[in-house]
């Protein structure tokens, strides 16, 4: 099994005036699933493309089990990757496709035709193997992909965004089948998407990227309760977490108008404005006497939940509701916010004002 | 009477665009088939029926296989060098070098040269005391050929003419697909730590297969009606050996004035550029993927 250590790694394309990558710091244990998650352009994909070997790196140091592979060819590395989509070779048949990498290894036939059996037995492939890529459908592509990461045997499995071009029934599907291997295989793995629910459901442990830097590393219980910054906050999470400026004094978050809306969980010795952050979930509806109102814009209904949509002091506001309420768009409504759950930034870092512990 | 007017439609727009067709290929192929029976000598107005006679004499006469071993020589050592060079080049242009634009117009051009003007550049080229080519074997101490004058050589020299022409051409089709080729299918062969070799072997060339088979058919079609460069370099000779089918044709029909025979040599090149095709296209299904 595999630790990986990376130590300032840093990526500069020359066509570009910024580093794409920009030190990024990361331990990853045996058998962790890692899911590095952010926006498009965040320079994702490039960090996995340095962990391959695929693109060299820039700075930095990049380890894997006590060893510095820098300059390690991808061959030597222990790594199969995951193409978004699905790299697979039309003029191959499954068998050939997932047999690739064993053949340019040249390892023995039979051992070949056992290994890629055992594999498409795993994979639910073996009623495929002859036919060609064009023939299967995209969840069937994608496990062939897979089949030609796992039938090696390598101790890091590396993916990136793997079910971005599924449909979303079959995105769940797969999300579960992975989760399932990697519970099987134990490779250590390092998922990357755009999706946050991806994240949020599949990894052990989130890393949040943008613009080349990372922005937080923790479990996805620890990004969502404690955002480190109000990137991360507005980033996870769906629907996203609703931002309102605000007052800070005396440990009591108040509104701009005065309106003390909860405490602080620990003491923050800060004083003046900050940014209010609450997410859906922790609002419930209230009476006009006690409420924030606000005005519905629209109503969506997700069947165990209803969220609605609306304006609160001129910010687009969502809140979680009993799907048996009965709310119209055009209504005011008066919402109260759980006074336990609220997160408050700094309006100018935009870095939550609770310390947190510097995870890497 | 709807049924009536889409006969009428279709008659009318298949109809058009197969008049050129029937007035400028058809006819003259069936008047050709026609004439290959009879003995018309090109100029007199009278002509006797001879039946199956001119297709016997060059079936059995000695320039007939020696022109049809000349052209299969010459067909197969264009063909395969154009391909293989072309291919080469694409594969070294994709690096993206600097300058590479101009490089590859100038690899393309001659392909943009009438034929006949560069067969001429090639005729003092290959001249044996002062050509560039003997000069240039001379520097590395090589044997220094008449090239065109020596019967054994002659053909060689076409050949070379003959690729050095196409390969730019082929380059160009090679470029075009070797882009098509996504990226990630070379990332992987690169993760498992497959050598330029074998990612050729095990990439390159299925993915380019029906690039492959397109310049294939495209040469040896070339190949049977190449005539411009014999022409201005060797007219067939020295004693047949640069005369391939179709020049034998040339010289039956227009310098012996046996029209008979040579619309029959005609008949038998058109067959055999059928059957070329038909195999090409057949054998291509094991080993063209598209
Ligand atoms: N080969 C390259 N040369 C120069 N710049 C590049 C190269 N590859 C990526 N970049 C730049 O690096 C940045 C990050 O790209 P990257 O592909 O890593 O993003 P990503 O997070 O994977 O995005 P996406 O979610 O869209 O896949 C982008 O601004 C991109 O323009
Ligand atoms: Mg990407």
């Amino acid at each position: 099994m595999a630790k990986i250590r990376m130590v300032d790694l840093s990526k500069q394309y020359d066509n570009q005036d910024r580093k794409t990558i920009d030190r990024f710091n990361l331990n990853i244990e045996e058998q962790e699933f890692v899911v590095i998650v952010g926006p498009s352009g965040c320079g994702k994909s490039t960090m996995l493309r340095m962990l391959a070997g695929l693109e060299s790196i820039s700075d930095g140091e990049l380890w894997m089990n006590d060893k510095v592979v820098n300059d390690i060819p991808p061959k030597d590395r222990d790594i199969a990757l995951v193409f978004q989509n699905y790299a697979l070779y039309p003029h191959l048949s499954v068998f050939d496709n997932i047999a690739f990498g064993l053949k340019i290894r040249k390892t023995p036939k039979d051992q070949i035709k056992k290994q890629v059996e055992k594999t498409a037995d795993i994979l639910g492939l073996t009623d495929y193997l002859k036919h060609k890529p064009k023939s299967l459908s995209g969840g069937q592509k994608q496990r062939v992909a897979l089949g030609r990461a796992i039938v090696r045997n390598a101790n890091i499995f590396l993916m990136d965004e793997p079910l971005s071009n599924l449909d979303a029934k079959l995105r769940t599907h797969m999300r579960e089948e992975i989760m399932q291997l990697h519970r099987r295989l134990k490779a250590t793995t390092i998922y990357v998407t755009h999706d946050q629910t991806e994240a949020m459901t599949m990894a052990s442990k989130i890393v949040i990227l943008k613009d080349g830097y990372i922005q937080q590393i923790g479990t996805p219980k620890e990004v969502y309760n404690q955002p480190k910054n109000i990137f991360v906050a507005g980033f996870i999470g769906a629907p996203t977490i609703n931002f309102l400026p605000g007052k800070l004094s005396n440990e009591e978050i108040k509104l701009l108008d005065g309106t003390v809306v909860g405490g602080v969980q620990q003491p923050l010795f800060h004083e003046g404005d900050v940014i209010i952050g609450v997410r859906p979930e922790n609002m419930s509806l209230t009476s006009e006497q006690k409420g924030i109102p606000m005005s519905v814009r629209f109503t969506e209904m997700m069947g165990a939940d209803m969220f609605v949509h609306g304006e609160v002091q001129g910010e687009k506001w969502k809140i979680r509701v009993n799907p048996d309420e009965d709310i119209c768009v055009g209504e005011t409504i008066y919402i109260q916010l759980d006074a336990n759950k609220l997160h408050v930034f700094d309006p100018h870092t935009e870095e939550s004002l609770y310390p947190h512990k510097e995870l890497v | 009477m709807s049924r009536l007017k889409t006969v009428g439609k279709l008659l009318f727009f298949i109809g058009i665009p197969m008049i050129p067709l029937a007035v400028f290929w058809f006819f003259p192929m069936f008047v050709s088939i026609w004439l290959s029976f009879t003995n018309w000598d090109y100029i007199s107005p009278t002509f006797d029926y001879v039946g199956v006679e001119n297709y016997t004499t060059t079936l059995t006469s000695a320039d007939f296989y020696q022109a049809l071993w000349n052209t299969a020589l010459f067909a197969v050592m264009t063909i395969i060098p154009t391909i293989i060079i072309g291919l080469l080049l694409a594969l070294l242009l994709r690096k993206g070098l600097k300058g590479e634009t101009w490089f590859r117009a100038f690899l393309f051009s001659p392909w943009i040269t009438p034929m006949v003007a560069m067969s001429i550049v090639w005729t003092w080229i290959y001249e044996p005391d002062v050509g560039l080519m003997n000069q240039v074997l001379g520097w590395f101490h090589l044997p220094q050929p008449d090239w065109l004058t020596d019967s054994d050589t002659a053909i060689w020299a076409i050949i070379i003419v003959t690729v050095w022409k196409n390969a730019g051409w082929a380059m160009l089709f090679y470029s075009d697909a070797l882009s098509k080729i996504p990226n990630d299918l070379y990332e992987v062969s690169h993760l498992e730590g497959a050598s330029g070799l074998q990612r050729i072997k095990t990439v390159v060339l299925p993915l380019v297969s029906p690039t492959t088979l397109f310049l294939a058919i495209v040469s040896a079609i070339n190949a049977i009606q190449a005539y411009d460069q014999i022409q201005v370099m060797t007219q067939g000779g020295p004693s047949g050996s640069t005369r391939t089918l179709l020049y034998l044709y040339y010289q039956m029909a227009f310098e012996q004035f046996q029209m008979g025979q040579a619309t029959a040599l005609a008949t038998i090149i058109v067959v055999f550029t059928m059957l070329l095709s038909l195999i090409m296209f057949y054998a291509s299904k094991r080993w063209v993927h598209y």
